[in-house]
């Protein structure tokens, strides 16, 4: 009898296991000739700078994955930033606006541009080597406004890419709102958190410095012989600063089924819990046109596969800019608009267990912090710049308390 | 003396009785249901002409002569399902009576693997298998579970896309190309448990007829094959019970002769619902379900010598729920439920108007409701999502049989009620009730069978049948600008058709022509011709379709699918008729083959020709395949070369071109494959089968490439189906073991030992690439990458 309940058992498991899925690495390796251009814009009537950045990739590029590095990693640091291209903005197929490049790649509209809802824009740019492409033209639809937040901590959390620990807890950030029923509506949710960051250098056999240059007071590493080669000294911020990291997610959702409905707890955010210190979150609720969702809808679904049949398999994602002479070449990227509703929150982290107080640094390097002891030599050590980036800002966050 | 001289005579002559082969066997052959004698019939001994053959005279009457050993009389008529009986060491002279069953309107038996001699040299239609339950019993399966749809995958040109796919890919063809009907009525998903399992009752199927090739004028509506199972009839003479027990499923059959030669019904059950035992097995296992199973009854009623009725009627039902696939997209919820449910019945009436001609007249009804179901988050209501697939037929064949010639010629219409969605929210607040708009259809077709047999070389089988296809309103369809890609922002007008009325229009004449040409008793060549219609399609976005896949009747915009496919063939028979090779080739050419967009989604889409590209495809192979058919050792070996590839028609906008309008390989294209299959029988209590398979790796889509883009880190892709999974291959083996109480008693059991994949071979089933914050990995999916053990029993009395 037992034996026929565990062959039972057996019998059973193995059918699950299959949908379950009996999954490995696979050894898989990669190589791209030739190289393609990246297209990344969203404007936004959000009071912040509007911009679109232009990049190739690399060619001759190699992707490896086996069983040995499974993992492929980005190399965005290698792509190339077309520069001095002529961009041109084109609002409601008429007002031309020319935009500016201020950033190796990242063309800026003028200073105080917002998009604004019902308008259309279309983007047209000639790259230094004469290409020349344009997008379609671009809507940009209203957005229901978040009617509210309410926030949980999850303890299990989502998979942590860095550290050696698989998942990160996290808080979980849910929306409510009401679907506007006249008129069909496409959502994305994405987020911005600021933590504070105590370490802002970082020195391999090295010490940090300040200096004075025409641009007012900086620092950086000067490199010291007499420190071994894998030694590193963390230098605490002269001033309060901030990391800003970024959803990474595709969480978008179409009105299809759920038109003119009231919507209740729409998972939103999931913030991982690096450090236990109060931080900043900016949650944004916005507007996509259809062709936008279309494409967010094949990326993620071309992502977060999970190799069974039920799968879409994947295909080439074309998005909306071509090249005015060649309808074949394969452009990466999306261009559009989007109307925002955001709530800034302050996530307190009191419900939260298992972060570490300033524990920022820590968790994102997998190694504690290792500051360089002062010396006869250097009785005062340097506290270092918050150099601002799209990562760090040293100016306190519109709602930060 | 005389006295002695008697007795010394009469000793003489038993002698010469013993030794010398004056034994007889004779007989009487008639119909099984008019018990009329049937003049001319076939009977062969051994198997072999040489040894002895004859036919009946005009009371059905024969006699043959025997010698003291074992002998297997054969008995065939045209129009009949041939018989055959085993007769141990002769000790005296046997006389029988033989009653055969009407081949039900089939144009002949056709027997390849399982039973036939010369029937594959003879017949002059090509790319035809029968298979007797009897064979799958055999073959080793997983689980212990008889699986058609896995037995079939032994044969040459028959493949899938892998271990769990819903479907068979037979001579290029799309699983939705294929005709699968269980008594007459069509079957919409042939598996449990998202392709596991197949979904007929292993104990009431008697045969499966497979036209791969050659496909009579009585079958239409798919543009590939037909699989054309056969339930067995009820038996009029005893109570019969069979059963069984797997570590999957239970089984369970009950004949009941109501009258005696008269009126019957059979009751045929299977059912698994074991997942009770999964949190046992694994914590992660606890919030799943699994339960499927299916039933059928069938009931014979021979109301007098010249007619009988016969209805059956089935039904399969899955559940599946889980936390961990995706549930509806769009609806806030974590769990979510799979569930679907076929319902098929037939009733056939066949009245014999004479020994040689009869009328059958069946109305069909097949219903296929599938269901997803999400469970709202925090609540615990469901939202459904539904849809269903109504097929309703009546048809009508009549059959004419001479020696020389065959007939048969029949009208059908069939109904399709289509609701491709309705999206249901019960007590949800934030979830619309929204309602897909249904479709309606009508198929007429008239079809006629010739056989002809022009002489001892020469055969004809010419089939025409005519096809004509209706889309009927209550309907909105909408005209697009011409050049455009079909969206919404395309369109020009949308028109409003009234109920009942034809809104889009399509038919024409399907040729079905099958010629043989006979070198002599041994070798033949074939060459075939065949046109199909399909006007009922799965448009799917999936690798290969799901049980919840849409189906869609054409219309104005969706183009029925038209398929031409040329074969020859090639057979010899040798050594008695022990062995057979076979030699087919053939090219098939697809007009209107439908794909899907990138990024189509199907699910409550009201203008489905949005999402779907059609185009050409081209499929050609050559199948070689050498049978042994009798002796202690049985089987097969095949090897198939065949390529599959599709292309968008070059006319439409270039955004909607797949792979930009140049050919690309089909999700099932695997140029080789080479299938075994051996059974040695020890004694009468115990066998042993072996199946081993190889097959190229199916094609999957490679990225080109990996972009940072929206602080994550993607694939990206330019040509559909640029790479090949590794290669496929596998051992099963199965111990059978019969009556092994080795009493001849009423009540037989049989243990079945199977071990699956028996070196344990890592199939990959699919490649993959994973991205999560901001990585992505290489993935394969492997299904049974360990031996799967099992033992079933199975008992009759």
């Amino acid at each position: 009898m037992i034996c026929q309940r565990l062959l039972i058992a057996m019998g059973v498991l193995c059918c699950m296991a299959y949908l379950i899925g009996c999954v490995d690495d696979f050894d898989a390796d990669i190589y791209t000739s030739k190289e393609y251009l990246l297209v990344d814009g969203t404007l936004t009537d959000l009071n912040e700078p509007q911009y679109v950045s232009l990049f190739s990739t690399p060619k001759d590029a190699s992707f490896k994955s086996s069983d040995f590095t499974s993992t492929i990693y980005p190399a965005r640091q290698s792509y190339f930033p077309e520069r001095q291209a002529i961009v041109k903005l084109i609002v409601n197929q008429k007002e031309e606006i020319q935009l500016e490049e201020r950033l190796a790649g990242y063309y800026y509209c003028p200073n105080g541009f917002r998009a604004k809802v019902g308008n259309t824009y279309q983007l047209r740019f000639q790259l230094a080597n004469g290409r020349a492409y344009e997008t379609d033209v671009e809507t940009m639809y209203s957005v229901p406004a978040i009617k509210n937040v309410s926030e949980e901590f999850n303890l299990t959390g989502i998979p942590n890419t860095a550290g050696s620990s698989p998942t990160v807890s996290s808080n979980d950030i849910y929306v409510d709102f009401d679907d506007v029923p006249s008129q069909k509506n496409f959502y994305r949710w994405r987020w911005v958190n600021w933590e504070i960051q105590r370490i802002c250098a970082t020195c391999l056999q090295g010490r940090y410095n300040l200096f004075e240059t025409e641009q007012g007071e900086t620092g950086d590493c000067f490199r010291d012989l007499t420190l071994k080669a894998n030694e590193r000294f963390d230098y605490y911020c002269g001033t309060r600063c901030w990391d800003i990291f970024y959803s990474s997610d595709i969480n978008i959702l179409s009105d299809v089924y759920t038109n003119g409905k009231s919507q209740k707890n729409r998972l939103a955010a999931q913030i991982p819990l690096r450090q236990s210190n109060p931080c900043l979150v900016s949650l944004q609720q916005m507007s996509l046109s259809p062709n936008t969702y279309r494409y967010l809808k094949l990326l993620q679904d071309q992502s977060i596969n999970t190799g069974t049949l039920a799968d879409t398999p994947p295909a080439p994602i074309r998005g909306n800019i071509r090249n005015i002479k060649d309808a074949n070449e394969l452009i990466l990227g999306y261009f559009s608009a989007s109307a925002v509703s955001e709530v800034r929150l302050m996530l307190d982290r009191r419900n939260t267990r298992g972060g570490l107080p300033n524990g920022l640094f820590s968790f994102i390097n997998n190694r504690p912090v290792v500051l360089e002891d002062a010396s006869n030599e250097r009785p005062d050590i340097p506290l270092a710049i918050c150099q601002p980036s799209f990562t760090r800002t040293p100016i306190p966050p519109l709602g930060w308390r | 003396m005389n006295k002695t001289f008697y007795l010394l005579l009469s000793w003489f002559l038993s002698l010469s009785t013993a030794f010398g082969q004056i034994y007889t066997i004779s007989g009487m052959v008639l119909d099984s249901i008019s018990k009329q004698p049937l003049v001319g019939a076939t009977i062969i001994l051994d198997h072999n002409r040489s040894k002895g053959a004859t036919k009946t005279d005009e009371k059905g009457e024969f006699t043959l002569t025997v010698d003291r050993q074992s002998h297997v009389v054969a008995v065939r008529y045209v129009g009949y399902v041939p018989y055959s009986k085993f007769f141990p060491t002769m000790t005296r002279s046997m006389k029988i009576t033989v009653l055969l069953d009407k081949t039900e309107n089939q144009l002949e038996e056709v027997v390849i693997t399982t039973k036939g001699f010369d029937q594959t040299i003879r017949q002059p239609i090509l790319g035809v298998n029968q298979i007797n339950i009897k064979t799958f019993q055999k073959l080793p399966s997983a689980f212990g579970e008889v699986d058609l749809l896995r037995g079939i995958q032994m044969l040459p040109g028959v493949t899938s896309v892998g271990e769990a796919s819903n479907g068979v890919n037979i001579r290029g063809g799309t699983t939705d190309q294929n005709l699968i009907l269980l008594d007459d009525t069509p079957i919409f998903n042939p598996t449990h448990m998202f392709g596991l399992f197949s979904v007929f009752p292993p104990d009431a199927v008697s045969t499966l007829d497979l036209y791969k090739g050659n496909v009579p004028g009585r079958y239409g509506g798919r543009a590939a094959a037909v699989l054309d199972i056969k339930l067995r009839n009820p038996a009029l003479d005893s109570l019969k019970i069979k059963g069984g027990v797997s570590i999957v499923s239970n089984r369970l059959m009950v004949n009941v002769p109501v009258v005696k030669d008269k009126l019957g019904f059979y009751v045929a059950a299977r059912g698994a619902f074991n997942d009770f035992l999964l949190p046992i097995a694994s914590d992660k296992l606890k919030d799943i379900k699994a339960k499927f199973g299916e039933g059928v009854w069938k009931g014979f009623w021979k109301i007098n010598p010249k007619n009988t009725l016969t209805g059956t009627f089935y039904k399969s039902y899955d559940l599946f729920s889980t936390n961990l696939l995706p549930g509806l997209p769009n609806v806030i919820g974590e769990f979510t439920r799979y569930q679907h449910t076929s319902t098929n019945a037939t009733a056939r009436w066949l009245t014999v108007l004479s020994p040689k001609m009869d009328i059958q007249t069946t109305a069909v009804y097949a219903h296929y409701t599938p269901q997803i179901s999400t469970q709202e988050k925090g609540t615990d209501n469901f939202v459904d999502l539904n849809s269903a697939l109504t097929q309703k037929q009546l048809k009508s064949n009549l059959s004419y049989v001479l020696t020389k010639y065959k007939l048969e010629t029949g009208l059908s219409f069939t109904r399709y009620d289509i609701q491709p969605g309705e999206l249901i929210p019960n007590k949800s607040t934030s979830v619309s009730n929204i309602v897909t708009p249904s479709e309606r259809a009508n198929e007429w077709a008239w079809h006629a069978d010739n056989e002809y047999n022009l002489n001892k070389q020469l055969a004809f089988s010419i089939g025409l049948r005519y096809s004509y296809f209706q889309a009927l309103g209550p309907a909105l369809y909408r005209n697009y600008e011409a050049g455009q890609p079909r969206d919404d922002f395309s369109v020009i007008d949308s028109v409003q058709v009234g109920s009942n009325k034809a809104f889009s229009q399509y038919g024409g004449f399907e040729p079905r022509v099958g010629v043989r040409y006979a070198l002599n008793e041994r070798t033949s060549f074939k060459f075939g011709y065949n046109l199909m219609r399909q006007y009922l399609q799965i448009v799917s976005n999936t690798t290969t379709p799901i049980p919840t896949s849409r189906w869609k009747t054409s219309d104005l915009h969706i183009k029925p699918q038209i398929s031409n496919l040329l074969s020859a063939g090639y057979y010899y028979s040798f050594d008695n008729d022990i062995y057979e090779i076979s030699v087919e080739g053939y090219y098939r050419f697809t007009r209107n083959m439908v794909d899907y967009k990138p990024g189509a989604d199907f699910l409550l889409q009201p203008y489905p020709e949005t999402q779907i590209v059609q185009g050409l495809s081209k499929a050609y192979g050559l199948e070689v395949m050498l049978t042994k058919k009798k002796g202690r050792l049985n089987g097969w070996v095949n090897y198939t070369y065949s390529r599959t590839f599709n292309r968008t028609y070059t006319d439409l906008p270039s955004i909607e071109q797949v792979n930009n309008g140049y050919w690309y390989r089909a999700n099932y294209d695997r140029p080789h494959s080479i299938n075994t299959s051996f059974d040695v029988s020890v004694d009468k209590h115990n066998s042993f089968s072996f199946t081993f398979i190889y097959s190229t790796g199916r094609p999957y889509t490679q990225p080109v490439g990996f972009v940072n883009y929206l602080n994550n880190f993607f694939p990206f892709y330019e040509e559909r189906n640029n790479k090949r999974v590794p290669d496929y291959h596998r051992l099963d083996f199965a111990w059978n073991i019969y009556n092994p109480s080795m009493k001849n008693r009423r009540f037989r059991g049989k243990w079945a030992f199977t071990v699956y994949n028996l070196y344990a071979r890592r199939n990959v089933y699919s490649v993959f690439f994973r991205t999560e914050k901001n990585i992505s990995k290489a993935k394969r999916l492997q299904i049974f990458g360990a031996p799967i053990v099992s033992l079933a029993y199975n008992f009759e009395f």
